[in-house]
């Protein structure tokens, strides 16, 4: 009896994005201006390493195809969960510069949490506001860098 | 000979003063402290810990790393025994025997042999490390942009040829952080390139956000997508913390194997900890008189690759001092780490910073010391960090990694290239791609092109100079081997049992 061969699709999806990044690289690198000599010009390596990515990302594609009973199995994912996180890292980034670094990484934090499945949100908000705390003294103030300062928290703990 | 050990003299004149010993002394708790949380290897330990040293003074700042670095080794190792999550490739043998002990109640043993194997390797390599750093800066004098090109290229083939789980995968994550070392503008022209237009990518991307990317936030990211449908077994520590007079017979002897298996594989530009600690393994299978025991708790498969590893952990040091190669994802951060205060590893660096050098290296001697003292009494506090629950661990790790991104250039861009390179460490993740090729691939990958550009100018243009020199030539052709060799090997026997389990650590 014939075995049924059918994708694996991470393999798949690993394969034609190595495939799809190569032509990025490369259409960047066709787009530089010619330098004197191809070989120690800016697009060589370029070139080099689009064909590298081409090459394995078609191996890989290659070996996507395989018999159905003997795929690993994908790992089932929790999608939502990464979305949170992704979620609260965004967060953290845009409120930075506005509220603070304090109040930011405890956005963040609690969405992280939240995404590892505690679901006590206002222990986390003070974990978080404590965490975020120790680190502004500790980095900001003990070590002499610069974390950003918002209106709401930081200049508490300002010594001066 | 006395040259070395007057220069170590001079070293150890340096970092014994108290101000060194304090802050070596910060370096091996933070490491450790940081590499025995699960989820945190070593790599990633020394890429969240380099804002602390951003004010130091780089003497001491490097004796610090040299403390963090050893610190973390031996934290990886207590998460390894206790939970089972080898946080980077080196402990992932480890992780079997020693948590099949763990299991039995004989945690603390693991430990132990663990602890103690890791000073006896660590102070063995390191003592070898020191005279074998001399002769290769006497090698690397020797090599012009032409034989450092080749260098690189073998160092290349054989991280992604023994990394991970396949070597198509290899060379992906190699080709990709390769790509990544693209993004800015080009050092001999300054044309940029893959900007796409933007002025906040013309100075490329850095390694410290790469790797906090891929290891904390990729990894998080998957954890956080897998968590539940798994869990976790933790084993409290029990009984008699000490190791008995058996497990002392059973332990020394793996120690001393290990640490002759693990220094010269870890020194060679092959370099990597990992397969000493397979070699290790499979040797004291071998040699013991109960090998039906390996496998569920044998201490000599914890002792011998857990020297091994540390072993290999001090030989990566020789290439990066030396030749400024790094062999692990481990050295690449350190690599980084130097070009952060503007230092380039390499002959120059010993001439021009012996007191840095040889004060780091005699840093390493004194971390192994201080380490051992702080982990065999104090094995039972770095347990206690492993009971943290699961949600604020994991929501701390992000909050440090954006911190550690943030500081590092004072800007949110960066964060915006860490959530990217966080999302394609999860893709790298599930798809079962290596991620240290990617690191070693950044960081070596534009000093490979800058030195076949500037071979190629020596030549005026002629390409056939890296064959022409005898050393290049025969690195090449050493590098080529060990891609085509495998592969020819692979087609004749049947396929071998899938490893994917090594490509990464399995939560």
């Amino acid at each position: 009896m014939r075995r049924a061969y059918t994708w694996h699709r991470p393999d798949l999806a690993l394969g034609s994005a190595l495939v799809v990044l190569a032509g990025v690289v490369a259409s960047s690198a066709a787009a530089l201006p010619r330098g004197a000599g191809f070989f120690a010009s800016a697009q060589f390596f370029p070139y080099l390493i689009a064909t590298g990515l081409a090459l394995v990302g078609l191996v890989i594609v290659r070996g996507a195809r395989q018999p159905e009973d003997s795929q690993e199995a994908v790992p089932r994912l929790d999608g939502w969960a990464v979305l949170l996180i992704a979620a609260g890292l965004v967060a953290e980034l845009v409120l930075l510069d506005t509220l603070g670094w304090i109040p930011a990484a405890t956005v963040l934090f609690a969405a992280a949490s939240r995404a590892f499945g505690e679901r006590r949100l206002w222990l986390d908000i003070l974990i978080g506001l404590a965490l975020a705390g120790v680190l502004f003294v500790g980095f900001d103030q003990g070590l002499g860098l610069d974390l950003p300062v918002g209106s709401l928290v930081e200049n508490w703990l300002d010594a001066d | 000979m006395l040259e070395t050990l007057a220069a170590l003299s001079n070293g150890f004149a340096v970092a014994l003063t108290p101000y060194a010993l304090m802050w070596s002394a910060l370096g091996v708790t933070l490491g450790t402290a940081i590499g025995v949380l699960p989820g945190i290897g070593p790599a990633l330990t020394v890429a969240l810990l380099l804002p602390v040293t951003y004010q130091l003074d780089s003497t001491y700042a490097f004796i610090m790393f040299a403390g963090i670095y050893y610190g973390a080794m031996y934290g990886g190792s207590t998460t390894a025994i206790l939970l089972n999550t080898p946080g980077e490739s080196g402990s992932i043998i480890t992780a079997v025997d020693g948590h099949a002990m763990a299991r039995q109640g004989r945690g603390a043993q693991a430990l132990a042999t663990a602890a103690i194997g890791s000073f006896v390797a660590g102070t063995i390599a390191t003592a070898a490390l020191t005279f074998v750093a001399p002769l290769m800066v006497r090698l690397a004098l020797m090599f012009g942009p032409a034989e450092y090109f080749a260098l690189m290229v073998l160092a290349f083939t054989t991280i992604t040829s023994l990394f991970g789980s396949s070597v198509s995968r290899g060379f992906a994550s190699l080709l990709i952080g390769l790509a990544i070392g693209l993004v800015g503008l080009d050092l001999q022209t300054g044309q940029p390139r893959l900007t796409f237009g933007s002025i906040e990518l013309m100075d490329g991307i850095d390694t410290v956000v790469l790797a906090v990317g891929l290891f904390a936030i990729g990894e998080t990211l998957y954890l956080a997508a897998r968590h539940r449908f798994e869990r976790e077994e933790i084993y409290a520590l029990k009984g008699s913390l000490w190791m008995s007079r058996e497990d002392w017979a059973r332990s020394w002897k793996p120690w001393l194997r290990g640490t002759l298996l693990g220094f010269p594989i870890g020194a060679m530009p092959a370099g990597g900890s990992e397969i000493p600690t397979f070699m290790s393994y499979a040797l004291e299978k071998r040699l013991s008189k109960h090998p039906e025991q390996f496998g569920h708790g044998a201490i000599e498969a914890v002792a011998g690759p857990e020297a091994a590893n540390n072993a290999a952990v001090a030989g990566v040091l020789a290439p990066l001092l030396a030749f400024g190669l790094p062999t692990s994802a481990v050295a690449a951060i350190m690599l980084a780490a130097f070009q952060q205060y503007g230092l380039q590893p390499g002959p120059l660096l010993f001439e021009n910073n012996p007191q840095l050098v040889w004060g780091m290296i005699a840093s390493l001697y004194i971390a192994n010391v201080l380490l051992l003292m702080l982990n065999l009494p104090m094995a039972g506090v770095w347990v206690k960090l492993l009971l943290i629950p699961r949600p604020w661990l994991y929501a701390g790790i992000l909050v440090i990694s954006t911190l550690g991104t943030y500081t590092l250039n004072n800007n949110a861009t960066d964060l915006v290239i860490l959530w990217a390179i966080g999302l394609l460490g999860l893709g790298m993740r599930i798809t079962n791609v290596p991620v240290a090729p990617c690191i070693v691939g950044l960081i070596l990958g534009p000093l490979a092109e800058q030195q076949f550009r500037r071979a190629l100018v020596i030549s005026q243009g002629d390409p056939s100079v890296f064959l022409t020199h005898p050393i290049s030539a025969g690195l090449l052709t050493l590098a080529v081997l060990l891609v085509v060799l495998p592969a020819l090997h692979r087609r004749r026997t049947p396929k071998a049992a899938p490893t994917a389990a090594l490509a990464a650590p399995e939560a």
